[in-house]
């Protein structure tokens, strides 16, 4: 019994992970059309700078600050002046966003090394919990707590903001929204900044327990590509419930059925791309 | 074209070509002289192992470690200029194979080296038997290479997967441990090195109560190590990487240290992630075939030397590539440095002794394994630094254990083993 719930955690916080990647992937392509494949390595290198990070500061918001704001202008350099060059050119994007992988994975090897290395759980939240004879840990709640209210701030930006309206308008109709006065160019150059953001929020909260070595960038990537495949591009809501669904996919997949714990995640989203091709809550590409 | 036009255009072609095979006909010509003139061209070895993705950390230091050796000889081995060829594997078979293809047939290397990754050695061992091109592995660790699916060309100076986990079974029942749980890896590493530990510790007298298995890469190991059962007294578990890492910090976490003992193999306690695991790994117990914290002078001078050119501390995976460069180099000097001699220099390396090297005495045994002291280590905080100290030595730990060859390979293999060890 112990086990199921525990797993039912891990399984819901590794989503609220995956929302972090995914709604920044979703997002960015929702608004511009763009599909970044740098994404899981704008993760990997937030796990990364939010360890060094705390290595000096031990402070562990210290960490996510860092590596947000690092990541963001990393983002907002990338869009404004190589990205922008490719608008609607999906191809080319692919094969540019493709090849910054291998630079950023060649860098990070170069700067932090071969091996693995992750951060130490902030000591308020370590340990484990035990509530009604059911023990799990408490970091990972927190990993929850901190998605959920992405989820909502985000919610919230989109609908109720003057800018999350400007955004929308920008991705309706760029056109019209550049003749009615909006500032289209510097709106996706933010965006793209929050949605690299995003990504490294993530990476510094798996930090603790997933950790940062050469090839997490490819799984993030993975797992994030997935999530859009079932949520839907463009969809904020598609990210959410894509991304618990395969948290939870990936965590039952590998305790369950060890050998063939990719099939659990790859045949859904195969059934998916089946019945409905935009997902669960997309729009058409 | 009309026909003066066409003569005119045939002709020129045919001096063109005539001019061009004859200015490359001489310069070969006098290259070959170069050969025949009795300055023996270099020693070419192909160095291949996954220099990108997971595996990317040991396979530089092994480089590493080999090219330190390599440098300390002034570049030569047995008189003769050694030429290094780098190529990256990325940890997959069929990249492996097309590098080691590349290496053997466009470059003409005398020899293949390195290899981390066991699924790569298994996918050249039969290339290099065809090609009779020497293969010496510096840390591949899959048994099969040097048991069911041995040929004379191939080497291994690491160990095998349950070569150190024999002695270790032994020695946990000697100190009084009697039921296991067996929490690893879901790969043939996990399954061989488990199995060894598994046999003998059983054989004993042991009883292994549960055995569980996880996915390679799984995020969290957490709900693996609550279902461990209580009545167990020790865990073995296998793990690497980052694996080894989450596993270690999560066995701490959930506060199993004060229930059971945990054991592994050296990847668990790695030199490279010890830091990062910090207190979490104190008390884990280990067999390894290096640690940094020996006591001998080779040693210290090899530590030394890898700080200093190196600028960062050695791991067991630099000694191992400097290891490889160690016998390789022996089994040259007695044969004057003849590689092209291909069937003396494997005689060579099949006698090749050391006693002296930093991880104690090395040498072949009839598989062309190696043979080791395996040393049992505790984690130990010493001096305010965390390291894998060592509390007791087998010496002479062949692959085989205390059988012979023969009856070793009759018995089933740990992969087939795997689920099997509950009764």
């Amino acid at each position: 019994m112990n086990f199921w719930f525990v797993q039912t955690i891990n399984g819901i916080s590794y989503g609220m992970l995956l929302f972090l990647l995914a709604a920044g992937l979703s997002l960015v392509f929702g608004l511009m059309n763009i599909i970044n494949l740098a994404h899981g390595s704008y993760y990997m290198l937030g796990t990364y700078i939010g360890i060094t990070v705390y290595r000096y500061s031990k402070n562990f918001v210290l960490a996510v600050v860092g590596a947000a704001i690092a990541l963001a202008i990393l983002g907002v350099l990338m869009q404004r002046f190589i990205l922008r060059r490719l608008y609607g050119n999906h191809l080319g994007q692919v094969l540019l966003t493709f090849g910054f992988v291998f630079i950023i994975a060649d860098i990070s090897l170069l700067v932090w090394g071969g091996y693995a290395q992750n951060m130490p759980t902030p000591s308020l939240f370590r340990g484990a919990t035990t509530i009604g004879g059911i023990t799990f840990p408490t970091y990972r709640l927190l990993v929850i707590g901190v998605g959920l209210l992405v989820a909502l701030f985000l919610w919230w930006f989109q609908k109720g903001t003057k800018i999350g309206v400007a955004v929308r308008a920008a991705v309706d109709d760029e056109e019209m929204s550049q003749a009615i006065g909006l500032n289209v160019p510097l709106t996706t150059t933010a965006v793209f900044g929050i949605s690299t953001a995003l990504a490294a929020l993530g990476g510094v909260m798996g930090g603790p327990f997933i950790g940062a070595y050469p090839g997490v960038d490819v799984e993030a990537l993975l797992l994030a590509l997935v999530v859009v495949i079932i949520g839907g591009l463009g969809s904020l809501r598609g990210a959410f419930v894509g991304s618990i669904l395969v948290g939870l996919l990936d965590n039952f997949g590998k305790a369950l059925f060890p050998e063939l714990s990719l099939f659990t995640i790859f045949a859904p989203m195969a059934i998916i791309l089946a019945i409905r091709p935009n997902g669960l809550f997309g729009r058409a590409l | 074209m009309r026909p003066m036009r066409l003569w005119k255009s045939v002709s020129l072609a045919f001096i063109l070509s005539v001019v061009w095979i004859t200015f490359f006909l001489s310069i070969s010509i006098a290259f070959g002289q170069t050969k025949a003139s009795g300055v023996k061209p270099p020693i070419k070895i192909g160095y291949i192992a996954a220099f990108t993705g997971p595996y990317a950390g040991p396979s530089i230091d092994m480089r590493d470690g080999f090219l330190l050796y390599l440098s300390q000889k002034g570049n030569q081995f047995a008189g003769r200029q050694v030429e290094v060829l780098i190529e990256d594997d990325e940890a997959k078979p069929d990249v492996g194979l097309t590098k080691a293809k590349r290496l053997v047939e466009r470059d003409k290397v005398d020899l293949l080296c390195g290899i981390v990754h066991s699924g790569v050695a298994l996918a050249i061992a039969e290339y290099v038997k065809g090609q009779k091109i020497p293969l010496m592995i510096h840390n591949a660790a899959a048994d099969a290479l040097t048991q069911q699916r041995f040929n004379q060309y191939i080497f291994r100076s690491s160990f095998s997967s349950s070569q150190l986990s024999h002695p270790l079974g032994e020695w946990a029942y000697m100190k009084g441990f009697r039921k296991a749980a067996i929490v690893s890896s879901d790969y043939t590493a996990g399954w061989e090195y488990s199995g060894g530990f598994a046999r003998t510790f059983t054989e004993k007298g042991g009883r292994i109560v549960q055995e569980i298995y996880l996915a390679l890469g799984t995020p969290d190991p957490g709900p693996f190590i609550t279902a461990i059962k209580t009545e167990v007294d020790m865990v073995y578990a296998f793990h690497a990487g980052a694996d080894a890492l989450r596993f270690v910090r999560r066995f701490d976490e959930y506060g199993m240290k004060k229930r059971a003992v945990l054991f592994g193999a050296g990847p668990l306690t790695h030199d490279s992630i010890l830091p990062e695991e910090g207190d979490s790994a104190l008390g884990i117990l280990c067999s390894n075939t290096y640690t940094t914290v020996l006591d001998n002078p080779a040693n210290k001078a090899f530590k030394n030397a890898v700080l200093k050119k190196y600028n960062r501390p050695a791991t067991s995976f630099t000694l191992l590539g400097y290891t490889g460069g160690t016998m390789l180099e022996k089994a040259l000097e007695s044969i004057r440095g003849n590689i092209e001699d291909r069937g003396s220099f494997i005689k060579a390396l099949e006698k090749v002794e050391i006693l002296d090297t930093p991880r104690g005495p090395v040498r072949f045994d009839k598989y062309h394994n190696i043979v080791v002291d395996n040393y049992m280590c505790e984690v130990k905080k010493i001096d305010g630094e965390i390291v894998n100290s060592v509390v007791d030595t087998q010496k002479d730990v062949s692959q085989f254990w205390k059988w012979s060859p023969e009856e070793f390979m009759k018995m089933p293999t740990y992969i087939s083993m795997k689920g099997k060890w509950v009764k």
